[in-house]
């Protein structure tokens, strides 16, 4: 990499020397084309006359008097007579060449040229305002500054490669612990479902007690469907003052003069219409709902129950799969909990341990088993997730970064999520390289979710730079993190370097 | 049955408009439920129905008229007498007539008695407020007509007085006595009289315990001392009735202009049926309607009238709330207007001459011409509220480079303040100011940023302003406050002469908030209507106080002029000996006559909807006619998201409006012209390579205007006096005296595109830059030409018989153009000829002003000669310019079927052959010219012998 800069530059210097050491002897260097392709702009010396003449390089077609190349009017289609001026439009593929002697040589585009501004972004050497001359040579400052930068940034890339080598190797254990944590998992699971059903099988041939609190089940029941008409009853009054507070701020909404923004009234209408929208995409089970679902749970329990006292009687209980009528209570108990979320104050713990009647010993087992099993997906399914490469994540799973910018404390997960103060801009959603995104956050009034994206940028540690929101509620992070870090080649330190013009 | 349902179907059809916009209109006042204007309407309909019975009120004392001799001129005073049955007192009414320079006739009307009554109200003046003209006048010194150059007779019968004025005598005024009239004769032929229909009105002063004493049966008494409108029912109206009301009869004349600011189409509407005359009224209109006569954000009380041989303006010099009534049908012949203030003495000019563009010429005379605007200011403003912070501002810098957009300006819009502390920067957001400018200094871009009249409670420069008793009061004469985007707020009294140093001391030279010698910060005058959130019609009540007693009734529309005048000050002592950039810019969105000499002005928050863009056309235009010619609407319309083809659109019109600026509301989806991705940007791209292109023609333009008054964004009319049918075209334009006549796309997916012409001169067709020659249009008479259209194509023509001067290499701003070469181009017209003008500074100080360092050149064309004359230069500016040459020029001739032979150039003592291209299709091309801009130059162009004659 080296070497073939040292020789970039030694031809660089060649061609920007007095102007006498040009690539071919017999004529002028053109302005603006780089030494290997000079010798496109060879004359055509017509024997005779001596007269000096030239091609359009992409339409030999059109023939110019030598002296139309570089004359300040563009005369080619394909604007290759002016490589030296700003005489034709600009393309991509034409562009003015700098010496750049002392730093590295570039190509600018032509419209930059004799324009007033030193772009010694592209041309240390000042050449691309050689009309004026005004622009002194800064290449030795320049390279001065892409030395440093590179020193620096090689630096500090060593050390963010160290840390991210560590990570790497942190992933790679906690994923190694994963892996044996699952094959254990699975063992005990083997175990433990044996052992199961050789007690079940004991237990089945001993037992016929359970038929005993059936009894007491239905009478549980009725209670419970009488707390849930109170309950509903309730929940429907509660529906009834909220819907009409609703109408109260939706007439506000409708009605108010946008005009006099009196603050309070816009942030109470805004606040509402924030309300108003996260309800509806919101829980989705709303109090109406959620009395549907236990209402249908409670009929289906005692349909169930009555099925099961009267089954009871009459036939002996099936074996392993027919789930125990203790186990379908306790199944519907827990339906019931997760829809109405009573917490610990349950309707059912009265003289209850929770596990109906039934036996504890079969219960203990079940739960146990499902409880492994529960566990083992989780880890099967941690394992299929995208940690980035060499699961570098992975190492980061409960890092947080907090940073404070403008009025805001930004709080940012890893694979978790992030916030805004207390605001949640986006659960995480995926790694590609160098960026991370999140989204499915708060919604906004009028808008959609809010979400980020998450450019990251190599740095020592972590750390998020800089936060914007270019469109309302659509966020995007600069975070400097080692993750983002790549051994340094001198291709990248060129695309990366920037020239701190206020220090020329 | 079938009768009665039928009933109810036509009564829905009518109460229909009303329940559209019946929100927004429920905010703002109408005629019927302003007192003022309710009350000069009942007084008009009294009169109206006791047709030739009606007796008037007001008539001259002759013993009064009193010529005096003064300044070198003539005035006529006099008085007008109100007679009140009733009472014995007679009331009098003080007049001066006088003839101002651009033989503008000026009529004022005041009141004696009422600076002498017992007014209880002491905190205000009494006076009616007579300083309008001060704001308006482009000098305080009143360039009156010299005594020499009209003469005043008195009529032997002592009934009318008459004044004979004009070069050679060809205007004559004569004021009857017994009924008040005037009337203005151009040619021994009446074209305007005032009070030809007695609506003249002139609410004497009266204390309210004996009102019904000072009544007429005329009249009524709504509202003489309570304001009915529910927002502003606290207005006490501490001076009673004072409202003024006049009415003009334009003879012959059918087509009426200007008296801006309203949504609505070139050539005003008759409102007689309409319960909307046009009102003049600054409000912040949130959401504005298009096709509306409500008061908008400025206002222009000068109405054009115009027919083929005459035009008239009429300058009603007042500031106070102002209703127009424009009636069309009643007379078959003349139309008719009838003016009614709140308030202020009664004032009017009346300006008539051959053409609509003199009038330009007499009024600016008057109120000033628009200053010559810093060059970069032509080119593209990028705006949105907001750019969020110097990454954010840079980001879009750098952008513009990579797509290749030129640009000149990005803004920030009020979230780049603390908290909307005007003067501060949010220190997160924009830690170092002056790093930012010279990040955007460094390829010619400059930053404008916006500073509001209203001031948050509670820092360091509210508290200054309040401490000096330097803001509005409110009607208890103490600080006004109030709320707008702050919150709290006071607002600075840019009357009060002691507002002006503590502006000042803001801005200037090192100041850390302006970047301290940044030279690229400019700014942005927003909300000066003024806008207060929880005041009547969302603006400050109306008995609120004003430096010198006066009541915010009288001065309303002035008050955005006298805050953007304000900055104006500021920034020429900023720049003053500090750097050569010291032409201000400035953008106010509230204006009044005379705000073209310190700023330019937008149409405000429009909508993201093709309607909005439609109507833009026609505001700009009036904008341009009232001689406020650097005016635009917000391109991609302000609040919501357009649709990438109206966007596309929209760039293709607006880089066409003298003020180019993309703007976007804080909830509108990023729309930065390379968002809308491919073909769009291209195509945007090109439109606005085109703006930048023809910027020497635009500078010249304003360079014109700035001399003459002639509008820049000019209404067809102007050209085609002598065709009629014109008088309404309001969809297209001329760009300045170029001869580009343009017709927006403004129809979402057109695929063909008609555009008038309005006369038979020869057109060549100049859509996209493209020159085909084949399309040359040349009608037989005005008409309509049809074009297939596609989404690249911006429609425009070049007329016949003139010059344009363009720059064609794509640069990343303005200043970076300065050295590349010019194109012409010469359309010559039906008899062979072209000429045209370019106007050459140095584009950002006055240099041009105070040592003529400005270049001023002629071009003029035949079939056979081509040649430019240096109309003015001087030797510094010559030497300047000395490298900038003219690289290619192409002629347009629609009659050429000869071959050229040879072109030779000769400027100075050189001498040299061209080379160019054969007319192909009517075109020949100069290539490499290398003429010097800064020298005159001849070009003989040799045909080849006519074959035929062999």
């Amino acid at each position: 990499m080296r070497s073939a800069a040292i020789a970039l530059f030694l031809i660089a210097s060649l061609v920007s020397g007095s102007g006498s050491g040009s690539v071919s002897a017999n004529h002028e260097v053109v302005r603006g084309v780089s030494p290997e392709e000079q010798h496109l702009y060879r004359p055509i010396v017509d024997e005779v006359t001596g007269k000096k003449t030239w091609r359009c390089l992409s339409d030999p077609t059109i023939e110019l008097s030598y002296d139309q190349i570089n004359d300040d009017y563009c005369d080619c289609p394909d604007g290759s007579d002016e490589p030296g001026t700003n005489a034709c439009p600009y393309t991509i593929s034409r562009k003015f060449y700098c010496a750049n002697k002392h730093h590295i040589p570039e190509y600018i585009e032509n419209y930059k040229l004799n324009d007033g501004v030193c772009d010694y972004d592209i041309c240390c050497d000042g050449s691309d305002e050689y009309l004026s001359g005004k622009c002194e040579d800064k290449c030795k400052q320049v390279h001065d500054q892409f030395e440093s930068y590179k020193a620096r940034v090689t630096t500090e890339v060593d050390e963010s490669l160290k840390i991210k080598v560590q990570w790497e190797e942190t992933a790679d254990k906690l994923r190694q612990q994963a892996i044996n944590k699952l094959s254990e998992l699975r063992a005990t699971f083997i175990a433990k479902q044996k052992q199961f059903e050789i007690v079940k099988q004991t237990l089945e041939e001993t037992s016929d007690e359970e038929n005993s609190g059936d009894e007491f089940l239905l009478a549980q029941v009725d209670r419970l469907n009488h707390h849930l008409t109170e309950f509903q009853n309730d929940i429907q009054l509660k529906d009834k003052y909220i819907a009409q507070l609703e109408q109260i701020l939706a007439k506000l909404v409708d009605n108010y003069n946008p005009n006099f923004n009196d603050a309070a009234v816009k942030e109470s209408v805004a606040g509402f219409q924030e309300y108003i929208t996260n309800k509806d995409s919101g829980a989705g089970a709303g109090a109406g709902a959620g009395i549907d679902q236990i209402q249908s749970v409670a009929d289906e329990l005692k349909q169930y129950s009555l099925q099961i006292s009267s089954h009871s009687e009459t036939e002996t209980p099936q074996v392993v799969q027919v789930p125990t009528f203790g186990n379908m209570l306790r199944h519907y108990y827990g339906q019931l909990r997760d829809a109405v979320n009573f917490e610990q104050n349950t309707y059912l713990n009265n003289n209850d341990n929770g596990n109906g009647n039934r036996n504890p010993i079969l219960y203990k087992y079940e739960k146990e088993l499902e409880d492994i099993g529960l566990e083992i997906e989780t880890i099967e399914l941690d394992l299929e997730k995208n940690y980035g490469p060499k699961d570098i994540l992975r190492a980061l799973k409960s890092t947080w970064v907090n940073t404070k910018i403008g009025d805001y404390m930004y709080k940012l997960g890893f694979l978790d999520a992030i916030y805004q103060g207390n605001n949640l801009i986006g659960r995480f959603d995926g790694f590609s390289s160098n960026q991370m995104t999140y989204s499915n956050g708060a919604k906004c009034w009028n808008g959609p979710s809010r979400s980020a994206i998450v450019n990251l940028v190599c740095g020592p540690s972590n750390g998020i730079v800089s936060v914007s929101e270019p469109e309302k509620c659509q966020y995007v992070f600069e975070l400097i993190t080692p993750i983002a870090c790549q051994p340094v080649t001198e291709e990248g330190l060129l695309s990366t370097f920037q020239v701190d013009l206020s220090k020329l | 049955m079938k009768f009665i349902r039928q009933f109810h179907i036509i009564l829905i059809l009518i109460w229909a408009p009303t329940l559209v916009f019946g929100v927004k209109e429920s905010l703002f006042k109408t005629c019927e439920n302003s007192g003022f204007c309710h009350r000069n309407k009942y007084f008009a309909e009294s009169i109206k129905n006791e047709g030739s019975n009606y007796q008037s009120r007001y008539s001259i004392a002759p013993e009064s008229i009193l010529i005096e001799s003064k300044l070198n001129t003539k005035i006529i005073h006099g008085q007008i007498i109100k007679d009140i049955p009733t009472l014995a007192e007679d009331f009098i009414l003080p007049f001066e007539l006088s003839i101002l320079e651009g033989n503008n006739i000026r009529f004022t009307i005041n009141e004696e008695q009422r600076h002498i009554a017992d007014i209880k109200a002491i905190n205000i003046t009494n006076y009616r407020y007579n300083q309008t003209s001060d704001w308006a006048f482009v000098t305080s010194e009143l360039p009156y007509l010299a005594e020499n150059l009209f003469k005043v007779e008195i009529d032997q019968s002592k009934s009318e007085v008459i004044v004979h004025y004009g070069e050679s005598n060809e205007y004559k005024a004569i004021l009857t006595f017994n009924p008040v009239t005037l009337t203005v004769f151009y040619n021994d032929i009446p074209q305007v009289i005032a009070n030809h229909q007695n609506f003249f009105n002139f609410e004497h002063w009266r204390p309210k315990e004996s009102n019904y004493e000072h009544l007429t049966v005329e009249e009524t008494d709504y509202g003489m001392f309570e304001d009915h409108f529910v927002d502003s029912e606290n207005d006490k109206i501490p001076l009673g009735p004072e409202s003024i009301a006049l009415d003009f009869t334009f003879k012959g004349f059918k087509n009426l202009y200007g008296i801006p600011e309203h949504a609505d189409s070139l050539n005003l509407k008759d409102t007689t049926d309409s319960d909307q005359p046009y009102r003049l009224y600054n409000v912040d209109i949130f959401e504005y309607e298009t096709n509306s006569r409500m008061a908008m954000y400025g206002a222009i009380p000068l109405l054009l009238a115009v027919k083929p041989e005459i035009s008239l303006g009429l300058f009603w010099i007042n500031g106070a709330d102002t209703f127009i009534n424009v009636d069309k049908t009643s007379n078959e012949e003349d139309s008719s207007t009838h003016w009614i203030s709140e308030n202020g003495v009664l004032d009017f000019m009346i300006i008539i001459d051959k053409t609509p563009a003199n009038i330009n010429y007499n009024y600016g005379l008057i109120t000033g011409f628009t200053q010559l605007p810093p060059l970069f200011s032509l080119g593209y403003h990028q705006c949105r509220w907001n750019y969020n912070d110097e990454k954010d501002v840079l980001d879009v810098n750098q952008l513009m480079d990579k797509h290749q957009f030129p640009y000149d300006t990005i803004w920030l819009d009020i979230e780049y303040t603390d908290q909307k502390k005007y003067f501060t920067w949010d220190k997160h957001k924009f830690p170092s100011p002056k790093q930012l400018l010279k990040s955007l200094d460094h390829t010619g871009r400059n930053l404008v940023i916006i500073i509001d009249p209203h001031l948050k409670t509670n820092y360091f420069f509210s508290d200054e302003v309040i401490k000096k008793q330097a803001c509005i009061n409110d009607s208890k004469n103490t600080t006004f406050y109030g709320h707008c985007w702050p919150g709290e707020s006071v607002w600075i009294d840019t009357f009060n002469p002691t507002s002006q140093p503590i502006w000042d001391s803001q801005f200037e030279w090192n100041n850390e908030f302006f970047g301290l010698d940044s030279s690229n910060v400019f700014l942005w005058n927003d909300m000066n209507e003024p806008s207060v959130f929880n005041g009547p019609e969302t603006s400050a009540p109306k008995d609120n106080i004003h430096f010198g007693g006066w009541e915010h009734r009288s001065v309303h529309n002035i008050y955005g002029l006298t805050y953007h005048e304000a900055t104006y000050e500021s920034l020429i002592k900023r720049t003053k000996g500090n750097t050569n950039r010291t032409r201000p810019f400035i953008l106010t969105r509230s204006y009044f006559a005379g705000s073209q000499r310190t700023a330019a002005m937008w149409t405000g928050d429009n909508m993201s909807k093709w309607e909005y863009l439609k109507i833009s056309i026609p505001m700009v235009l009036t904008s341009n006619i009232v001689n406020m010619p650097f005016s635009g609407a917000d391109v991609g319309g302000f609040f919501g998201n357009p649709s990438k083809e109206l966007l596309t659109r929209w760039y293709q019109a607006g880089i066409w409006y003298p003020f180019f600026r993309a703007h976007a509301h804080i909830d509108a989806r990023r729309r930065e012209p390379w968002i809308a991705g491919e073909p769009y940007t291209s195509i945007m791209r090109d439109a606005v390579l085109l703006r930048y292109a023809l910027l020497p023609t635009l500078y010249t333009a304003f360079y014109e205007s700035s001399k003459t008054g002639i509008p820049i964004f000019k209404p067809i009319f102007y050209e085609a006096l002598t065709n009629p049918k014109s008088y309404s075209i309001d969809d297209e334009f001329f760009f300045g005296n170029s001869g580009l006549l343009v017709k927006p796309v403004t129809d979402e997916g057109a695929d063909r595109h008609e555009i008038y012409i309005p006369d038979t001169e020869v057109y060549y067709d100049y859509t996209n830059r493209s020159l085909p020659s084949i399309n040359v249009y040349k009608l037989d008479e005005p008409g309509y030409i049809k074009k297939d259209i596609s989404l690249q194509d911006i429609p425009a023509l070049i007329k016949g018989g003139h010059i344009i001067s363009l720059k064609e290499r794509y640069r990343r701003s303005t200043r970076l153009m300065v050295n590349d070469p010019y194109t012409l181009i010469i359309a010559l017209n039906n008899n062979g000829v072209a000429e045209g003008q370019l106007y050459i500074d140095d584009g950002e100080s006055f240099e041009f002003e105070n040592s003529g360092e400005l270049a001023l050149v002629k071009f003029s064309a035949t079939e056979s000669t081509i040649n430019s004359q240096i109309l003015e230069i001087n030797d510094t500016f010559k030497q300047k310019i000395s490298s900038i040459k003219i690289e290619k020029i192409i002629i347009l001739n629609s009659k050429s079927n000869k071959s050229i032979e040879s072109i030779s150039i000769k400027q100075g003592d050189e001498e040299w052959q061209a080379k160019f291209d054969g007319t192909v299709d009517k075109k020949t091309i100069i290539h490499n010219a290398k003429i010097k801009v800064s020298e005159s130059w001849d070009i003989q162009l040799i045909y080849e012998p006519d074959h035929d004659e062999l």
